[in-house]
């Protein structure tokens, strides 16, 4: 399969990672393979499931990547000093989900967030026709919050903080 | 470093492997006959120790004699 070669809707967006209680987080150099590792838990197919991965059912895919970072200096006398590009932070995803109490992949994340030390990688596939692009990254959960306002369905928010530089891309 | 033993390091790092791979010198002639299967950590290790192990001919410098202007 190759790239998908079209400007991409975000409702092909989804989001997965692994289930495991205690997963062992893909290394970084993995992260960008598509054969036996990231299809582990996005399947093989086009928006199927790896036997090692669930979705996670948020209500959209927040921006991912990296923020923008730079370094200037100013010495006296001088106007304005070149901006330096230095290694830029990676983006923290704070998602929105419908909150369903017994929907395994949140109760996962909720106990994440209460550890705050365990990395599991997380998978946003990005779908068109049975072409897949995938980016995967290894992070923490924190945040994790319940929105039960009346007049409308409850939410669970709440925040993946990636770690840095552990990220790869990678396609069917 | 052996090459497999500096993929090794690549491949099972969770660090920057841009960076791992840049602090690596490896035989420039080993580098050069390895291979990996395309779509592979192996290859990504591989594509990285090429790009910060060029191989370069050897310059040998010989000492310039500057002449003597002096009388």
């Amino acid at each position: 399969m190759t790239i998908p070669a079209k400007v991409l809707p975000g409702f092909s967006a989804s989001l997965w990672m692994q289930s495991a209680a205690t997963p062992t987080p893909l290394t970084t150099a993995n992260l960008s393979v598509w054969v036996a590792q990231v299809t582990t838990i996005v399947g093989a197919s086009a928006n199927g499931t790896g036997a090692a991965g669930i979705a996670v059912p948020v209500e959209a895919i927040p921006a991912f990547g990296m923020d923008d970072a730079v370094a200037s200096f100013s010495v006296a006398g001088s106007r304005q000093s070149d901006k330096i590009p230095v290694q830029a932070a990676p983006t923290s995803m704070t998602i929105t989900a419908a909150w369903n109490p017994s929907d395994a992949a949140l109760l996962q994340i909720r106990a994440d967030a209460y550890s705050g030390v365990v990395d599991r990688t997380f998978v946003v596939a990005a779908v068109e026709g049975t072409n897949t692009i995938a980016y995967a990254f290894n992070g923490r959960v924190g945040q994790f919050q319940i929105d039960a306002a009346p007049g409308a369905e409850a939410k669970a928010t709440f925040t993946i903080h990636p770690r840095g530089n552990q990220y790869g891309w990678s396609n069917n | 470093m052996k090459v497999a033993d500096a993929i090794k390091a690549i491949v099972t790092t969770y660090g920057d492997i841009d960076l791992v791979a840049r602090g690596m010198v490896v035989d420039a002639g080993e580098l050069a006959k390895a291979t990996a299967k395309p779509d592979t950590a192996e290859a990504i290790a591989l594509a990285l120790l090429k790009k910060y192990n060029v191989t370069a001919p050897v310059v040998v410098i010989e000492e310039v004699v500057e002449p003597d202007t002096t009388e």
